[in-house]
C-alpha cells in the first residue's frame, strides 16, 4: 500500500501516513475551509490501511499548534477508527500539547476519555 | 459619505484595531489571523489569550463562510461580512456580522439560546456529544462551531438580528476574551 503524504500549508496540517512503518502523523495548524473535503482522502486511506493490518503496533503522532472545531470532529472520527482497530493491533496515540495552552491539554484529556482500546499519551512539548 | 479617516477614528474610539468589511474568503481569514497574532505578540498578550482570540476569529469567520442559506435563496457570488477585533480595558472582543435568510433565524437563535443556558461543564459535554458520530451534515459543524465559541469566550456570546429587507437580516455576534 502506498504511503499518504500531504505537505502543510498556513492553515492545513502535514499529514504523513506510512503503511510500511505503521507510523502516522498529523502536525501543524488545522483550519481548512472545508474540513470534510480536506480530510476525506486521508480518512479513506486510513480505513483501507486498517482493514489490512493485524497484530501490528501503530503509532499516531498528533502535534497541532492550532485546530478549529470541525477539525476536532474529524480527529475524533480518526481516533474512533483507530479505537475499533485496537482489538487486533496495539495502537498508540501521542498527543503533544504546549504547557501554556490549557485548551490543547483539555482537548487531549477529552479525547482520551472517549477511547477504549488505544493507548493515548499526553506529552508536554 | 463619512470620510474614511473619520470612520477609522470612530472605530478606533471604540477600541477596534482590525476592521474588515467586504467579500470574505478563507485567504482573507488567514491574513487577518496572521496580523492579529503579530499584533497580540507585540502587545505581550499571553499565549492563552492569543490562542483564544485567534480561535474565536477563525470560528466566527468560518461560521459565516460555511453558512448555507435555506432553500429559495439565490446563491450569492460573494459572502459579505463585517469583522471587527478590538480591545477595551481588560479584554479583547471579536464582532462579526453577515446577512442571513430570515427563515434561518429561528434555528440559529434556538441554538444560541440553548448554549446560553449551559454551564461550562455542560458546554464541554455538549461539545463531546456533537463530536461523536461520523462526519455528517454541515449543520452539526455549524452547531459545533457555536459551542466552541461559547467555550472560548470568557463572557456569554452576545447576539442580535437586525432586519435588512423582507427576506434577510443582519446577524451580529460578539465574543470576548479577558486578558
Amino acid at each position: 500500500m502506498e504511503n499518504y503524504l500531504l505537505e502543510a500549508t498556513k492553515y492545513t496540517p502535514l499529514i504523513s501516513f506510512s503503511a510500511s512503518q505503521n507510523q502516522l502523523e498529523i502536525s501543524g495548524e488545522s483550519y481548512p475551509e472545508n474540513t470534510i473535503k480536506f480530510f476525506l482522502p486521508c480518512f479513506n486511506w486510513l480505513k483501507e490501511y486498517l482493514d489490512l493490518v493485524e497484530g501490528e503496533t501503530i503509532r499516531l503522532k498528533m502535534d497541532l499548534s492550532y485546530f478549529n472545531s470541525s477539525s476536532s470532529k474529524v480527529f475524533m472520527d480518526i481516533f474512533d477508527l483507530l479505537d475499533a482497530a485496537g482489538k487486533e493491533n496495539e495502537i498508540i496515540i501521542n498527543w503533544y500539547y504546549d504547557p501554556e495552552d490549557e485548551d490543547s491539554l483539555e482537548y487531549g484529556e477529552d479525547f482520551k476519555e472517549d477511547l477504549k482500546t488505544v493507548m493515548f499519551n499526553l506529552i508536554e512539548k | 459619505m463619512t470620510h474614511p479617516f473619520e470612520y477609522a477614528r470612530s472605530l478606533s474610539k471604540e477600541g477596534v484595531f482590525i476592521n474588515f468589511y467586504g467579500p470574505i474568503s478563507q485567504s482573507v481569514l488567514v491574513e487577518l489571523g496572521s496580523i492579529l497574532k503579530q499584533k497580540l505578540y507585540i502587545e505581550n498578550a499571553s499565549h492563552r489569550t492569543t490562542y483564544r482570540v485567534f480561535s474565536l476569529l477563525v470560528e466566527q469567520a468560518q461560521n459565516i463562510l460555511s453558512y448555507i442559506p435555506s432553500s429559495n435563496s439565490q446563491p450569492a457570488p460573494f459572502k459579505n461580512a463585517i469583522i471587527s477585533i478590538g480591545n477595551d480595558k481588560n479584554s479583547y472582543f471579536i464582532i462579526t456580522s453577515n446577512k442571513v435568510n430570515n427563515k434561518d433565524i429561528p434555528f440559529i437563535q434556538s441554538k444560541l439560546q440553548r448554549i446560553e443556558t449551559l454551564s461550562n461543564e455542560e458546554l464541554k459535554n455538549y461539545h463531546r456529544h456533537l463530536r461523536k458520530g461520523m462526519m455528517t451534515e454541515s449543520k452539526t459543524f455549524n452547531e459545533l462551531c457555536l459551542v466552541e465559541m461559547a467555550k472560548k469566550s470568557t463572557s456569554p456570546l452576545e447576539f442580535f438580528f437586525k432586519k435588512a429587507d423582507a427576506d434577510h437580516s443582519f446577524f451580529f455576534l460578539k465574543s470576548t476574551v479577558e486578558n
